[in-house]
């Protein structure tokens, strides 16, 4: 999939030609959503290398979605918030135990397609708007392309079905000016992601294998660097992606917004994978505090929803413990920092410090994050 | 001397800079799969 993504610069070509031509097309032809259906099928096959195992398991997906949110139209009247559960819980289930079947070509393994994570949190959003009352117009068409739209199908950003749909129905038509920015800026993140990033590999946490594997003196610039190289990796490839699908007429939302220079770990996660975070804070936090408001203290209520924010976003990157740490680690800090407030010192050193204090924070956080604790088979976490 | 792009606005001069360093990024991506392994370190984890 590596190699896919970023190593053939043919398969580069064609998918910027593609989204070039779907651009074209999509201005002119009137069954617009149906022409992006067949031809980001197209793209998700024969450009990212999706098999057609991993197409069904996708369109089965979509099916039940579909079919759940029918049968589900009475009860939303009356609980959404359950009414979206039942059609979500299944597909999470699913999620959930095909990341530990092993990938095998042949196996179960090979239903998982690369991006069904994305997928998944698109469903939920998609899920959860229809039955909220905020998608209550959607289109079937319209869904079906804002879950295979290419650019962004394999590692976000990821865009709300509305603001989708309000880009599909207006596709902005590009001018010289949006073609060099686009060509720019698809440029820029593969040479972040081709370039840069793996220049850092050799000295990061990813020149090992586990974390026992590295020297004691040696992993506070090990985590270092990794921080570095997923940034350059991961904001190049979200630039990737909103090029893309920008070349398509359809704007990407944003990202990355220079993470570093947050001041604490609030703020870095309002930085940081953006489109996640909005997820997380407005489809996981405030419903579950809002649930939680009235049956605990204030103080209980925020940690209690911040921390199972954390955790799903630490289940959601691997279906290991080490996953949950991470995700407890960045609770902490988002919970502390919530309750010592914003930073409002005017102070450049103070600001400074704590702009540095972010970043060793979560630099410290990618010890759970990038390598597996012990050795595959090497007993116990260190 | 005045400079020949003092004329020029933001917007103008952004889409200068950018027109020169496609290329150079082209370039630079060019030569790229000889330097490096070029393959993605996100997608090691590769089940997202």
């Amino acid at each position: 999939m590596a190699s896919t993504l970023a190593g053939s610069g043919m398969v580069w070509i064609l998918l910027v030609v593609g989204a070039i031509l779907v651009q074209a097309l999509a201005l002119r032809d009137r069954r617009l959503a149906l022409s992006l259906v067949i031809l980001n099928t197209v793209a998700l096959h024969w450009g990212l290398g999706l098999s057609w195992p991993a197409l069904a398991s996708l369109a089965a997906g979509l099916a039940w979605i579909f079919l759940g949110l029918a049968l589900t139209r009475g009860l939303a009247s009356r609980r959404p918030g359950a009414a979206a559960l039942i059609v979500f819980l299944p597909l999470f289930s699913l999620w959930f135990l095909a990341r530990r079947v092993p990938i095998h070509p042949t196996g179960g393994g090979a239903l998982l397609f690369a991006g069904a994570s994305y997928a998944l949190v698109k469903a939920w959003t998609f899920i959860k708007d229809v039955q909220d009352g905020k998608a209550r117009t959607w289109d079937s068409r319209i869904a079906v392309a804002y879950f295979l739209h290419f650019p962004t199908f394999q590692i976000g950003p990821m865009h709300l079905y509305g603001e989708f749909e309000t880009a599909l129905r207006s596709p902005r038509r590009l001018g010289p000016g949006d073609l060099v920015d686009l060509t720019y800026r698809l440029l820029k993140g593969l040479v972040k992601v081709v370039f840069l990033a793996p220049l850092l590999k050799p000295y990061s946490l990813l020149a090992f294998s586990s974390l026992a594997e590295v020297p004691p003196a040696s992993l506070p610039l090990a985590c270092i660097v990794f921080s570095l190289l997923l940034y350059l990796d991961f904001s190049g490839l979200s630039d990737i992606s909103c090029a893309l699908s920008g070349l398509m007429g359809i704007a990407a939302p944003e990202n990355f917004r220079s993470p570093f220079l947050a001041a604490d770990p609030a703020e870095f996660w309002r930085r940081w994978h953006m489109s996640l975070t909005r997820v997380l804070t407005s489809y996981i936090f405030v419903p579950l505090s809002r649930i939680l408001t009235g049956r605990m203290p204030a103080v209980l209520t925020a940690a209690l929803a911040t921390s199972v924010a954390f955790l799903l976003c630490g289940v959601w990157h691997g279906a290991e413990p080490r996953y949950l740490l991470w995700g407890l680690w960045h609770a902490a800090g988002v919970f502390a920092a919530g309750r010592m407030g914003p930073t409002r010192s005017r102070s450049p050193l103070r600001k400074a410090l704590c702009v540095l204090g972010t970043f060793l924070f979560v630099s410290a956080g990618w010890i759970f994050f990038a390598i597996p604790l012990a050795p595959p088979g090497g007993g116990g976490k260190p | 001397m005045p400079s020949p792009f003092g004329r020029l606005t933001p917007r103008e001069r952004e889409l200068l800079f950018k027109l020169v360093a496609i290329p150079v990024l082209a370039l630079i991506l060019f030569y790229a799969e000889v330097w490096t392994e070029h393959a993605s370190a996100i997608m090691i984890y590769g089940r997202f």
